[in-house]
């Protein structure tokens, strides 16, 4: 019999950035009722790779929003970083210290009114006190993958929770759950959940377009130039830094790089790699029976 | 006055009402109601959103909760969880928006898209509003082989205007499916 690994084990110093995440509120998450179910005709690990790693593919794939109005552009300070099966990356938003009462946009990334701003506010306060400013950097995170295949995305205007189930090697299923911190009030957490509808549903505009491209990368690499062709997974690559060095705090655990950088691109298909070589010391004996 | 979101529940039988007394009124209202429906199914096949969205009143709520498997009540959707759409007019019109812009990827090129509308009954009638449901079958055909295929009725209420002309004050839309077997949700319905 195989034992699942207990998830503290699993993710491991993950943890830290996982709790400021999940548990940043004083009374925990909660998740709005239903699950968002859709097939995508692509290989699992095409949006796991995106949710891990894939920040510079937010300019081109979601110009549109930008197009609207709806989002500014990313600046070129941010974070890709890893540790144990936990793989994390955005743009910073600002130090806490330069909250201004819940006035700012915290990344300056979502354009609309978002009531969510002025608790984040609170909860920043809180995680600077306990941290200091560096640290309030990663709040809200960004996006996330928990190796092999769970992932969470964690900006200004929504918080969400996935899992891609692969359904053989050109399909993967996705079930998605909305998120919001327990303490909101209701009008508030009624708001998080249409913005999450608006831009990360199935409908949203911008995982309509996540979609899309998901599937023609499939097609794309499956086709025989694609099938014949080797990727350029390189970017960043001789960069790599300590988390502590990006983050700017000794406590940051990992490594990683900066914001444009394939790095956790390379760390977590490596993991894979190992895995199905069973060469990785958590891929266990093969006696699973 | 009735919200759209507790039809089925209410409806009782033929519409007979003071507004509808005759079998000649009822016919003309049914054709108007219909009419407005194939008209408002050609705007969306013919990508002209913006003629679409002069459909909706500025207080629509156009929304498709998610549907739930569990014993019983198959058509009970819940108030506040997950939605496939939950807009105001505004969001709408960010939707509308979106979709002529030239980075729509999920759009460019457009898809092929057939709506098809059916089983049209009106539910209720009042001198200003009527309440009434509708089937769809919508078909996407995307690029060379991508094909989609949405299936659902519509709850809507409808404002009356002068000269048969209606706009939708608000849409609730039931997709017959709980997983989609879509790459997305990129048509409206």
């Amino acid at each position: 019999m195989l034992e699942a690994v207990p998830l503290a084990d699993w993710i491991g110093d993950f943890k830290l950035y996982f709790d400021l995440v999940f548990d940043r509120d004083t009374d925990g998450v909660e998740f709005i009722g239903g699950v968002h179910k859709w097939t995508i005709d692509t290989n699992w690990k095409i949006p796991t790779e995106n949710f891990a790693t894939d920040m510079y593919h937010v300019a081109y794939s979601h110009a549109r929003p930008a197009e609207i109005g709806l989002m500014n552009p990313l600046t070129d300070e941010g974070f890709e970083l890893s540790a144990d099966m936990g793989f994390f990356g955005h743009q910073f938003s600002q130090p806490a210290s330069m909250d201004n009462g819940g006035e700012e946009p915290l990344h300056s990334y979502w354009a609309m009114p978002n009531p969510y701003t002025e608790f984040l506010a609170e909860q920043r306060a809180r995680i600077a006190e306990k941290f200091g400013d560096p640290m309030t950097r990663l709040v809200p995170g960004g996006h996330g993958v928990i190796f092999p295949n769970f992932a969470f995305l964690d900006i200004e205007m929504l918080r969400l929770v996935r899992v891609h189930h692969p359904e053989g090697p050109g399909r993967t299923t996705t079930y998605q759950w909305c998120v919001v911190d327990k303490s909101l009030p209701p009008d508030v957490k009624d708001a998080l959940r249409r913005q999450y509808i608006l831009t990360f549903g199935p409908s949203g505009l911008l995982e309509q377009d996540d979609g899309e491209n998901f599937r023609e990368c499939q097609n794309g690499a499956a086709g025989y130039i694609g099938r014949h062709l080797e990727s350029n997974m390189m970017l960043g690559l001789g960069q790599e830094r300590t988390a502590a060095e990006i983050v700017g705090d000794e406590r940051a655990p990992g490594t990683g790089g900066g914001i444009w950088s394939e790095v956790n691109q390379r760390r977590w298909l490596q993991i894979w790699l190992d895995f199905m070589t069973g060469s990785h010391a958590a891929s266990g004996s093969g006696d699973n029976d | 006055m009735p919200s759209a979101r507790q039809e089925p529940e209410k409806r009782v039988g033929p519409l007979i009402t003071v507004e509808t007394n005759t079998a000649l009124e009822r016919a003309l209202l049914q054709w108007s109601v219909e009419q407005f429906y194939f008209y408002e199914a050609s705007l969306l096949d013919e990508h002209r959103y913006n003629d679409w969205i002069e459909l909706f009143s500025k207080e629509v709520h156009y929304w498709a909760p998610v549907r739930l498997t569990r014993e019983g009540a198959p058509d009970e959707v819940d108030d506040g969880g997950l939605c496939l759409f939950d807009d105001n007019y505004g969001s709408l019109e960010l939707r509308v928006e979106s979709f002529q812009v030239k980075s729509a990827w999920a759009e460019i090129p457009p898809s092929r898209t057939r709506h098809l509308i059916s089983n049209v009954q009106v539910t209720w009638v009042s001198p200003e509003q009527v309440c009434a449901t509708s089937n769809f079958i919508t078909f996407r055909s995307r690029l060379e082989s991508v094909e989609h295929l949405f299936v659902g009725c519509r709850h809507d209420r409808l404002d009356r205007l002068a000269d048969d002309r209606w706009r939708i004050r608000e849409r609730k839309i039931l997709l017959d499916h709980s997983s989609f077997m879509t790459d997305n949700i990129s048509v409206m319905f």
